[in-house]
Protein backbone atom coordinates (compact mmCIF):
# COMPACT_ATOMS: atom_id res chain seq x y z
CA UNK A 1 0.00 0.00 0.00
CA UNK A 2 1.62 3.48 -0.64
CA UNK A 3 0.76 5.01 2.72
CA UNK A 4 3.15 2.70 4.07
CA UNK A 5 5.48 2.99 1.47
CA UNK A 6 5.55 6.73 1.73
CA UNK A 7 6.38 5.75 5.50
CA UNK A 8 8.94 3.93 4.67
CA UNK A 9 10.65 6.49 2.78
CA UNK A 10 12.98 9.00 4.34
CA UNK A 11 12.22 7.71 8.00
CA UNK A 12 15.01 6.63 9.36
CA UNK A 13 14.09 4.22 12.82
CA UNK A 14 16.12 4.89 15.57
CA UNK A 15 16.37 2.62 18.20
CA UNK A 16 14.13 3.11 21.56
CA UNK A 17 14.46 1.61 24.62
CA UNK A 18 11.69 -0.98 24.80
CA UNK A 19 8.79 -1.34 27.30
CA UNK A 20 10.76 -3.62 29.25
CA UNK A 21 13.61 -1.29 30.62
CA UNK A 22 10.85 1.27 31.67
CA UNK A 23 9.42 -2.02 34.03
CA UNK A 24 13.15 -2.36 35.17
CA UNK A 25 12.89 1.60 35.95
CA UNK A 26 10.03 1.30 37.87
CA UNK A 27 11.34 -1.99 39.75
CA UNK A 28 14.66 0.13 40.43
CA UNK A 29 12.52 2.74 41.68
CA UNK A 30 10.51 0.49 44.11
CA UNK A 31 14.04 -1.15 45.31
CA UNK A 32 15.42 2.26 46.09
CA UNK A 33 12.17 3.49 47.96
CA UNK A 34 12.47 0.37 50.26
CA UNK A 35 15.95 1.17 50.62
CA UNK A 36 15.79 4.27 52.34
CA UNK A 37 12.41 3.45 54.27
CA UNK A 38 14.13 0.40 55.94
CA UNK A 39 17.37 2.96 56.25
CA UNK A 40 15.56 5.61 57.98
CA UNK A 41 13.66 2.96 60.53
CA UNK A 42 17.42 1.50 61.23
CA UNK A 43 19.15 5.17 61.79
CA UNK A 44 16.13 6.47 63.96
CA UNK A 45 15.18 3.15 65.50
CA UNK A 46 11.87 4.02 65.66
CA UNK A 47 9.11 2.29 67.42
CA UNK A 48 6.53 -0.08 65.00
CA UNK A 49 3.61 2.02 65.69
CA UNK A 50 5.37 5.46 64.74
CA UNK A 51 7.29 3.99 61.41
CA UNK A 52 6.93 0.02 60.88
CA UNK A 53 9.17 -1.75 59.05
CA UNK A 54 8.35 -2.93 55.62
CA UNK A 55 8.54 -6.23 56.05
CA UNK A 56 6.29 -5.84 59.01
CA UNK A 57 3.80 -3.75 56.43
CA UNK A 58 4.27 -7.17 53.72
CA UNK A 59 3.63 -9.18 57.03
CA UNK A 60 0.80 -7.12 58.35
CA UNK A 61 -0.77 -7.44 54.68
CA UNK A 62 -0.59 -11.33 54.59
CA UNK A 63 -2.74 -11.36 58.02
CA UNK A 64 -5.47 -8.69 56.35
CA UNK A 65 -5.56 -10.20 53.03
CA UNK A 66 -6.34 -13.80 54.75
CA UNK A 67 -8.58 -13.25 56.96
CA UNK A 68 -10.49 -11.35 54.46
CA UNK A 69 -10.67 -7.88 55.83
CA UNK A 70 -8.61 -6.07 53.46
CA UNK A 71 -10.71 -7.10 50.99
CA UNK A 72 -14.10 -6.18 52.95
CA UNK A 73 -13.06 -2.75 53.36
CA UNK A 74 -11.58 -2.31 49.51
CA UNK A 75 -14.43 -3.89 48.17
CA UNK A 76 -16.75 -1.10 49.97
CA UNK A 77 -14.32 1.90 48.89
CA UNK A 78 -14.44 0.61 45.26
CA UNK A 79 -18.28 0.38 45.41
CA UNK A 80 -18.41 4.07 46.38
CA UNK A 81 -15.53 5.25 44.05
CA UNK A 82 -17.11 3.50 40.77
CA UNK A 83 -20.27 4.42 41.96
CA UNK A 84 -19.32 7.81 42.63
CA UNK A 85 -17.52 8.34 39.04
CA UNK A 86 -20.01 6.97 37.36
CA UNK A 87 -22.32 9.95 38.80
CA UNK A 88 -19.99 12.47 38.76
CA UNK A 89 -19.18 12.03 35.10
CA UNK A 90 -22.65 11.98 33.46
CA UNK A 91 -23.77 14.94 35.17
CA UNK A 92 -20.53 16.59 34.40
CA UNK A 93 -20.46 15.54 31.03
CA UNK A 94 -24.18 16.33 30.08
CA UNK A 95 -24.09 19.66 32.04
CA UNK A 96 -20.66 20.55 30.22
CA UNK A 97 -22.38 19.50 27.06
CA UNK A 98 -25.38 22.31 28.10
CA UNK A 99 -23.41 24.63 29.28
CA UNK A 100 -20.46 25.02 26.13
CA UNK A 101 -24.02 25.10 23.84
CA UNK A 102 -25.52 28.20 25.26
CA UNK A 103 -23.61 31.36 26.69
CA UNK A 104 -26.32 32.44 28.60
CA UNK A 105 -26.47 29.17 30.71
CA UNK A 106 -23.20 29.85 31.59
CA UNK A 107 -23.37 32.81 32.73
CA UNK A 108 -26.51 32.17 34.74
CA UNK A 109 -25.00 28.44 36.53
CA UNK A 110 -21.19 29.31 36.25
CA UNK A 111 -20.91 31.18 39.46
CA UNK A 112 -22.93 28.75 41.80
CA UNK A 113 -19.91 25.99 40.30
CA UNK A 114 -17.06 28.01 41.11
CA UNK A 115 -18.71 28.65 43.98
CA UNK A 116 -18.77 25.45 45.39
CA UNK A 117 -15.41 24.73 44.06
CA UNK A 118 -14.51 26.98 46.85
CA UNK A 119 -15.96 25.39 49.73
CA UNK A 120 -13.63 22.30 50.74
CA UNK A 121 -14.77 18.69 50.24
CA UNK A 122 -13.55 18.25 54.21
CA UNK A 123 -15.47 20.53 55.07
CA UNK A 124 -18.26 20.42 53.00
CA UNK A 125 -18.79 16.28 53.92
CA UNK A 126 -20.43 16.27 57.47
CA UNK A 127 -23.13 18.19 55.84
CA UNK A 128 -23.62 15.94 53.19
CA UNK A 129 -23.61 12.61 55.75
CA UNK A 130 -26.24 14.67 57.46
CA UNK A 131 -28.20 14.82 54.58
CA UNK A 132 -27.37 11.38 52.65
CA UNK A 133 -27.23 9.39 55.73
CA UNK A 134 -24.31 7.30 57.38
CA UNK A 135 -24.30 4.83 54.24
CA UNK A 136 -22.75 4.22 50.55
CA UNK A 137 -25.32 7.06 49.76
CA UNK A 138 -22.98 9.63 51.39
CA UNK A 139 -19.69 8.64 50.23
CA UNK A 140 -21.02 8.02 46.48
CA UNK A 141 -22.28 11.92 46.48
CA UNK A 142 -18.70 13.48 47.94
CA UNK A 143 -16.91 11.22 45.36
CA UNK A 144 -19.18 12.58 42.54
CA UNK A 145 -19.04 16.03 43.31
CA UNK A 146 -14.80 16.06 43.62
CA UNK A 147 -14.63 14.45 40.23
CA UNK A 148 -17.70 16.68 39.19
CA UNK A 149 -15.38 19.83 38.04
CA UNK A 150 -12.68 18.74 36.29
CA UNK A 151 -14.56 16.63 34.35
CA UNK A 152 -16.79 19.55 33.81
CA UNK A 153 -14.35 21.83 32.93
CA UNK A 154 -12.64 19.99 30.41
CA UNK A 155 -15.96 18.47 28.08
CA UNK A 156 -16.48 22.72 28.36
CA UNK A 157 -12.81 23.40 26.83
CA UNK A 158 -13.10 20.42 24.99
CA UNK A 159 -16.49 20.95 23.13
CA UNK A 160 -15.64 24.44 22.26
CA UNK A 161 -12.28 23.38 20.92
CA UNK A 162 -14.11 22.11 17.84
CA UNK A 163 -12.37 24.03 14.80
CA UNK A 164 -15.60 26.08 12.94
CA UNK A 165 -14.69 24.98 9.33
CA UNK A 166 -15.70 21.34 10.59
CA UNK A 167 -19.19 23.02 12.02
CA UNK A 168 -19.66 24.72 9.34
CA UNK A 169 -18.90 21.50 7.07
CA UNK A 170 -21.42 19.88 9.15
CA UNK A 171 -24.12 22.45 9.00
CA UNK A 172 -23.64 22.61 5.15
CA UNK A 173 -24.47 19.23 5.00
CA UNK A 174 -27.68 19.69 7.35
CA UNK A 175 -26.96 17.63 10.03
CA UNK A 176 -29.31 17.30 13.06
CA UNK A 177 -28.00 17.69 16.52
CA UNK A 178 -27.76 14.49 17.47
CA UNK A 179 -25.09 14.20 14.47
CA UNK A 180 -22.80 17.24 15.34
CA UNK A 181 -22.23 15.53 18.66
CA UNK A 182 -22.02 11.97 17.91
CA UNK A 183 -19.95 12.45 14.35
CA UNK A 184 -17.83 15.94 15.41
CA UNK A 185 -18.34 17.24 18.83
CA UNK A 186 -17.56 14.19 21.08
CA UNK A 187 -14.54 12.76 19.04
CA UNK A 188 -12.96 16.40 19.14
CA UNK A 189 -13.68 17.21 22.99
CA UNK A 190 -12.45 13.35 23.65
CA UNK A 191 -8.77 14.25 24.09
CA UNK A 192 -9.61 16.83 26.42
CA UNK A 193 -12.27 15.17 28.59
CA UNK A 194 -9.70 11.71 28.91
CA UNK A 195 -7.40 14.76 30.56
CA UNK A 196 -9.79 15.74 32.64
CA UNK A 197 -10.88 12.10 33.48
CA UNK A 198 -7.26 11.48 34.53
CA UNK A 199 -7.53 13.72 37.65
CA UNK A 200 -11.19 13.05 37.73
CA UNK A 201 -10.50 9.23 38.62
CA UNK A 202 -7.60 9.73 41.26
CA UNK A 203 -9.49 12.76 43.21
CA UNK A 204 -12.38 9.82 43.09
CA UNK A 205 -10.36 7.45 45.90
CA UNK A 206 -9.74 11.28 47.37
CA UNK A 207 -13.42 11.79 47.59
CA UNK A 208 -14.10 7.93 48.97
CA UNK A 209 -11.92 8.58 51.80
CA UNK A 210 -13.19 11.96 52.59
CA UNK A 211 -16.56 10.80 53.02
CA UNK A 212 -15.26 7.54 55.04
CA UNK A 213 -13.57 9.72 57.51
CA UNK A 214 -16.36 11.36 58.41
CA UNK A 215 -18.70 8.42 59.16
CA UNK A 216 -18.29 4.75 58.31
CA UNK A 217 -18.35 1.76 59.69
CA UNK A 218 -16.06 -0.14 55.96
CA UNK A 219 -13.73 1.19 53.76
CA UNK A 220 -10.37 1.97 53.62
CA UNK A 221 -10.61 5.26 55.07
CA UNK A 222 -12.56 3.76 58.00
CA UNK A 223 -9.74 1.02 58.23
CA UNK A 224 -7.44 3.61 58.10
CA UNK A 225 -9.04 5.23 61.35
CA UNK A 226 -9.74 2.33 63.02
CA UNK A 227 -5.66 1.46 62.67
CA UNK A 228 -4.96 5.04 64.35
CA UNK A 229 -7.41 4.34 67.38
CA UNK A 230 -5.47 1.10 67.66
CA UNK A 231 -2.33 2.19 66.82
CA UNK A 232 -1.81 -0.40 64.69
CA UNK A 233 0.41 1.62 62.23
CA UNK A 234 1.53 -1.51 60.10
CA UNK A 235 -2.22 -1.64 59.24
CA UNK A 236 -2.77 1.99 58.46
CA UNK A 237 -0.03 1.52 56.08
CA UNK A 238 -1.57 -1.38 54.28
CA UNK A 239 -4.53 0.81 53.85
CA UNK A 240 -2.56 3.32 52.61
CA UNK A 241 -0.76 1.43 50.17
CA UNK A 242 -4.20 -0.13 48.91
CA UNK A 243 -5.17 3.34 47.95
CA UNK A 244 -2.28 4.33 45.82
CA UNK A 245 -3.06 0.66 44.20
CA UNK A 246 -6.47 1.59 43.75
CA UNK A 247 -5.45 4.96 42.04
CA UNK A 248 -3.01 3.70 40.14
CA UNK A 249 -5.15 1.06 38.67
CA UNK A 250 -8.19 3.78 37.78
CA UNK A 251 -5.11 6.12 36.33
CA UNK A 252 -3.67 2.79 34.51
CA UNK A 253 -7.08 1.94 32.76
CA UNK A 254 -7.90 5.81 31.41
CA UNK A 255 -4.40 5.59 30.11
CA UNK A 256 -5.15 1.96 28.37
CA UNK A 257 -8.39 3.75 27.42
CA UNK A 258 -6.81 6.59 25.55
CA UNK A 259 -4.57 4.65 23.93
CA UNK A 260 -7.75 2.50 22.24
CA UNK A 261 -9.90 5.61 21.64
CA UNK A 262 -7.07 7.92 20.36
CA UNK A 263 -5.12 5.08 18.53
CA UNK A 264 -5.60 7.20 15.04
CA UNK A 265 -2.80 9.72 16.69
CA UNK A 266 -0.36 6.74 16.47
CA UNK A 267 -0.44 5.79 13.40
CA UNK B 1 -25.10 32.11 -21.12
CA UNK B 2 -26.93 28.84 -20.06
CA UNK B 3 -30.16 28.61 -17.73
CA UNK B 4 -28.75 29.85 -14.30
CA UNK B 5 -28.43 27.53 -11.46
CA UNK B 6 -27.71 30.10 -8.95
CA UNK B 7 -29.25 33.86 -8.75
CA UNK B 8 -28.34 36.33 -6.18
CA UNK B 9 -30.58 38.99 -5.83
CA UNK B 10 -28.97 42.72 -3.86
CA UNK B 11 -27.63 40.72 -1.23
CA UNK B 12 -26.62 42.53 1.85
CA UNK B 13 -25.16 41.90 4.66
CA UNK B 14 -23.69 44.25 7.86
CA UNK B 15 -22.28 43.56 10.90
CA UNK B 16 -22.50 45.28 14.18
CA UNK B 17 -18.83 46.76 14.68
CA UNK B 18 -17.37 48.44 18.46
CA UNK B 19 -17.88 51.68 16.44
CA UNK B 20 -21.82 51.14 14.80
CA UNK B 21 -22.70 48.97 11.95
CA UNK B 22 -20.71 47.98 9.57
CA UNK B 23 -21.44 47.06 6.15
CA UNK B 24 -19.54 44.23 4.55
CA UNK B 25 -21.64 43.75 1.38
CA UNK B 26 -23.48 45.90 -0.62
CA UNK B 27 -26.45 45.34 -3.28
CA UNK B 28 -24.59 41.89 -4.62
CA UNK B 29 -26.12 40.82 -7.82
CA UNK B 30 -25.31 38.49 -10.22
CA UNK B 31 -26.19 35.07 -11.77
CA UNK B 32 -23.97 31.59 -12.61
CA UNK B 33 -24.82 29.47 -15.70
CA UNK B 34 -25.43 25.76 -15.06
CA UNK B 35 -21.91 23.80 -15.16
CA UNK B 36 -20.12 27.16 -15.29
CA UNK B 37 -16.74 28.39 -13.72
CA UNK B 38 -16.89 31.52 -11.83
CA UNK B 39 -14.15 32.93 -9.60
CA UNK B 40 -14.53 35.43 -6.93
CA UNK B 41 -11.91 38.04 -7.59
CA UNK B 42 -10.72 40.52 -4.70
CA UNK B 43 -8.53 41.87 -2.01
CA UNK B 44 -8.53 40.39 1.80
CA UNK B 45 -11.42 41.81 3.57
CA UNK B 46 -13.63 42.24 1.07
CA UNK B 47 -15.98 40.22 1.99
CA UNK B 48 -15.28 37.37 -0.18
CA UNK B 49 -15.52 34.93 2.39
CA UNK B 50 -18.57 36.09 3.89
CA UNK B 51 -20.31 36.27 0.31
CA UNK B 52 -19.23 32.61 -0.21
CA UNK B 53 -20.46 31.54 3.34
CA UNK B 54 -23.70 33.14 2.41
CA UNK B 55 -23.96 31.30 -0.58
CA UNK B 56 -23.72 28.39 1.34
CA UNK B 57 -26.57 29.29 3.76
CA UNK B 58 -24.18 29.50 6.52
CA UNK B 59 -24.80 32.95 6.95
CA UNK B 60 -27.64 35.31 6.91
CA UNK B 61 -27.98 37.55 4.74
CA UNK B 62 -28.95 41.23 6.18
CA UNK B 63 -31.06 41.74 2.79
CA UNK B 64 -31.65 39.94 -0.48
CA UNK B 65 -32.45 36.74 -1.81
CA UNK B 66 -30.33 34.03 -3.43
CA UNK B 67 -32.10 31.32 -5.18
CA UNK B 68 -30.97 27.90 -6.05
CA UNK B 69 -32.29 26.12 -9.13
CA UNK B 70 -35.07 27.81 -8.33
CA UNK B 71 -35.55 27.64 -4.90
CA UNK B 72 -35.08 30.15 -2.41
CA UNK B 73 -32.47 29.63 -0.03
CA UNK B 74 -33.18 29.86 3.82
CA UNK B 75 -31.00 27.28 5.23
CA UNK B 76 -27.72 25.04 4.01
CA UNK B 77 -28.70 23.03 1.23
CA UNK B 78 -27.13 19.64 0.15
CA UNK B 79 -26.93 20.85 -3.26
CA UNK B 80 -23.87 22.82 -2.16
CA UNK B 81 -20.56 21.44 -1.52
CA UNK B 82 -18.09 23.13 0.26
CA UNK B 83 -14.29 23.37 0.32
CA UNK B 84 -12.73 25.72 3.01
CA UNK B 85 -9.36 27.56 3.35
CA UNK B 86 -8.24 24.61 5.02
CA UNK B 87 -8.32 21.10 4.58
CA UNK B 88 -11.36 20.65 7.37
CA UNK B 89 -11.29 16.84 7.45
CA UNK B 90 -11.95 14.69 10.56
CA UNK B 91 -8.35 13.74 12.02
CA UNK B 92 -9.58 10.48 13.73
CA UNK B 93 -11.39 9.41 10.37
CA UNK B 94 -9.29 7.38 7.69
CA UNK B 95 -9.23 9.17 4.47
CA UNK B 96 -12.46 7.04 3.19
CA UNK B 97 -14.24 7.70 5.91
CA UNK B 98 -13.62 11.71 5.43
CA UNK B 99 -14.68 11.12 1.96
CA UNK B 100 -17.75 9.69 2.74
CA UNK B 101 -18.96 11.74 5.71
CA UNK B 102 -21.49 13.59 3.62
CA UNK B 103 -23.15 10.44 2.46
CA UNK B 104 -23.05 8.87 6.39
CA UNK B 105 -25.04 12.34 7.67
CA UNK B 106 -27.71 12.15 4.91
CA UNK B 107 -28.38 8.05 5.91
CA UNK B 108 -26.92 6.74 2.22
CA UNK B 109 -24.38 5.19 3.80
CA UNK B 110 -24.21 2.01 1.95
CA UNK B 111 -21.42 -0.52 -0.01
CA UNK B 112 -21.98 2.04 -3.09
CA UNK B 113 -20.80 4.81 -0.73
CA UNK B 114 -17.33 3.00 -0.70
CA UNK B 115 -17.22 2.59 -4.36
CA UNK B 116 -18.38 5.98 -5.11
CA UNK B 117 -15.65 7.56 -2.35
CA UNK B 118 -13.08 5.26 -3.96
CA UNK B 119 -13.94 6.48 -8.10
CA UNK B 120 -13.64 10.08 -6.39
CA UNK B 121 -9.96 9.62 -5.02
CA UNK B 122 -9.16 7.94 -8.19
CA UNK B 123 -10.62 11.46 -9.78
CA UNK B 124 -8.30 13.64 -7.28
CA UNK B 125 -5.52 10.98 -7.82
CA UNK B 126 -5.96 9.38 -4.69
CA UNK B 127 -5.87 5.96 -5.44
CA UNK B 128 -4.44 4.00 -2.42
CA UNK B 129 -4.91 5.93 0.13
CA UNK B 130 -8.86 5.13 1.45
CA UNK B 131 -6.58 3.50 4.78
CA UNK B 132 -4.36 6.50 6.24
CA UNK B 133 -5.44 9.21 8.13
CA UNK B 134 -5.42 13.16 7.61
CA UNK B 135 -2.24 13.84 9.49
CA UNK B 136 -0.16 11.14 7.40
CA UNK B 137 -0.88 13.12 4.34
CA UNK B 138 0.47 16.54 2.30
CA UNK B 139 -1.33 19.69 2.93
CA UNK B 140 -2.45 19.48 -0.86
CA UNK B 141 -3.15 15.97 -0.53
CA UNK B 142 -5.69 16.93 2.18
CA UNK B 143 -7.25 19.10 0.21
CA UNK B 144 -7.38 16.78 -2.39
CA UNK B 145 -9.37 14.87 0.05
CA UNK B 146 -12.28 17.37 1.09
CA UNK B 147 -12.56 18.13 -2.53
CA UNK B 148 -13.37 14.10 -2.99
CA UNK B 149 -15.87 14.93 0.05
CA UNK B 150 -17.63 17.95 -1.28
CA UNK B 151 -18.37 15.70 -4.32
CA UNK B 152 -19.44 12.63 -3.50
CA UNK B 153 -23.22 13.38 -2.32
CA UNK B 154 -23.49 14.88 -5.66
CA UNK B 155 -24.31 18.50 -5.30
CA UNK B 156 -24.81 20.47 -7.89
CA UNK B 157 -22.77 23.86 -7.07
CA UNK B 158 -18.77 23.37 -5.76
CA UNK B 159 -18.31 26.66 -3.46
CA UNK B 160 -14.50 26.58 -3.06
CA UNK B 161 -13.07 29.22 -0.41
CA UNK B 162 -9.42 29.95 -1.56
CA UNK B 163 -8.63 26.00 -1.17
CA UNK B 164 -5.40 26.87 -2.27
CA UNK B 165 -3.96 29.48 -0.86
CA UNK B 166 -2.20 27.59 2.01
CA UNK B 167 -0.22 25.35 -0.80
CA UNK B 168 2.78 26.83 -2.53
CA UNK B 169 3.35 28.24 -5.87
CA UNK B 170 4.70 25.21 -7.57
CA UNK B 171 1.63 22.59 -5.83
CA UNK B 172 -1.12 25.54 -6.36
CA UNK B 173 -0.63 25.47 -9.97
CA UNK B 174 -0.75 21.72 -9.94
CA UNK B 175 -4.01 22.01 -7.97
CA UNK B 176 -5.36 24.41 -10.21
CA UNK B 177 -4.72 22.52 -13.33
CA UNK B 178 -6.30 19.19 -11.13
CA UNK B 179 -9.48 21.17 -10.41
CA UNK B 180 -10.31 21.67 -14.09
CA UNK B 181 -9.86 18.44 -14.98
CA UNK B 182 -11.99 17.43 -12.14
CA UNK B 183 -14.07 20.29 -13.18
CA UNK B 184 -14.53 19.45 -16.40
CA UNK B 185 -15.32 15.79 -15.21
CA UNK B 186 -17.46 15.88 -13.27
CA UNK B 187 -19.97 18.54 -15.00
CA UNK B 188 -20.38 20.90 -12.01
CA UNK B 189 -20.97 24.27 -11.62
CA UNK B 190 -17.85 26.21 -9.57
CA UNK B 191 -18.16 28.92 -7.62
CA UNK B 192 -14.69 29.94 -6.25
CA UNK B 193 -12.99 32.39 -3.93
CA UNK B 194 -9.63 33.83 -4.93
CA UNK B 195 -7.32 37.00 -4.22
CA UNK B 196 -5.20 35.84 -7.19
CA UNK B 197 -5.93 37.53 -10.35
CA UNK B 198 -3.48 35.27 -12.65
CA UNK B 199 -5.78 32.01 -11.02
CA UNK B 200 -8.86 33.88 -11.29
CA UNK B 201 -8.35 34.51 -14.86
CA UNK B 202 -6.98 30.97 -15.54
CA UNK B 203 -9.88 28.80 -14.23
CA UNK B 204 -12.80 30.68 -14.91
CA UNK B 205 -15.47 31.74 -17.42
CA UNK B 206 -16.59 34.38 -15.77
CA UNK B 207 -14.61 36.86 -13.11
CA UNK B 208 -16.43 38.79 -10.77
CA UNK B 209 -14.45 41.11 -8.83
CA UNK B 210 -15.36 42.59 -5.45
CA UNK B 211 -14.36 45.62 -4.38
CA UNK B 212 -13.85 46.36 -0.23
CA UNK B 213 -15.31 48.31 2.32
CA UNK B 214 -18.67 47.14 1.69
CA UNK B 215 -17.74 44.72 -0.53
CA UNK B 216 -19.44 44.99 -4.11
CA UNK B 217 -19.29 43.77 -7.51
CA UNK B 218 -17.16 46.11 -9.41
CA UNK B 219 -17.29 44.38 -12.74
CA UNK B 220 -17.90 40.99 -14.01
CA UNK B 221 -14.79 39.82 -16.52
CA UNK B 222 -16.00 37.08 -19.13
CA UNK B 223 -13.03 35.43 -20.36
CA UNK B 224 -13.33 33.98 -23.69
CA UNK B 225 -9.88 31.70 -23.17
CA UNK B 226 -10.09 28.53 -25.16
CA UNK B 227 -10.86 25.25 -23.25
CA UNK B 228 -9.22 23.12 -21.94
CA UNK B 229 -6.54 25.79 -20.39
CA UNK B 230 -3.11 24.65 -20.32
CA UNK B 231 -0.67 26.61 -18.21
CA UNK B 232 1.76 28.28 -21.23
CA UNK B 233 -2.04 30.06 -22.44
CA UNK B 234 -0.75 32.34 -19.11
CA UNK B 235 2.72 33.38 -21.75
CA UNK B 236 -0.05 34.46 -24.39
CA UNK B 237 -0.92 37.66 -25.95
CA UNK B 238 -4.64 37.39 -24.74
CA UNK B 239 -3.80 36.35 -21.23
CA UNK B 240 -1.80 39.38 -20.18
CA UNK B 241 -4.49 41.54 -22.00
CA UNK B 242 -7.35 39.95 -19.54
CA UNK B 243 -4.68 40.12 -16.93
CA UNK B 244 -4.03 44.16 -17.37
CA UNK B 245 -7.99 44.73 -17.41
CA UNK B 246 -8.43 42.57 -14.57
CA UNK B 247 -5.68 44.81 -12.84
CA UNK B 248 -7.19 48.27 -13.91
CA UNK B 249 -10.36 47.23 -12.52
CA UNK B 250 -8.71 46.26 -9.05
CA UNK B 251 -6.51 49.21 -8.91
CA UNK B 252 -4.01 47.56 -6.91
CA UNK B 253 -0.22 47.39 -7.28
CA UNK B 254 1.07 44.78 -10.11
CA UNK B 255 1.86 42.17 -7.81
CA UNK B 256 -0.50 38.72 -7.54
Amino acid sequence: MPTQEAKREGRVRIPVPGPWFRYWLLFIAILIFLGLWELVVYLGSYPSFILPRPQEVLRRSMVVMRDGTLWHHTRSTLLEVFLGLGLGLSVATVLGYLLAKSQPLERLISPYIVASQAIPIVALAPLLVIWFGFGLLSKVVVCALIVFFPVLVNTIVGLRSVERELVDLLRSLEANRWQMLTILEAPAALPVLLGGLKIGVTLSVVGAVVGEFVAANEGLGFLINLSRGLFDTPLMFVALFTLVIIALALYGSVVVLEGILLSWRQT
Amino acid sequence: MTRPILVVEGIEKTYLGRDGVLRALRDISFEVGTGEFVTLLGPSGCGKTTLLRILGGLLEPAGGKIYINGHLLSKPRREVGFVFQVPSLLPWRTVLGNVTLPLEIQKQNGLSAKEKALELLELVGLSGFENAYPHELSVGMQQRVSIARALIHDPSILLLDEPFASLDAITREQMNLELLRIWEASKKTVVMVTHNIQEAIFLADRVLIMSPRPGHIEAIVSIDLPRPRRPEMVYREGFGTLFRRVHRIIGAPAST
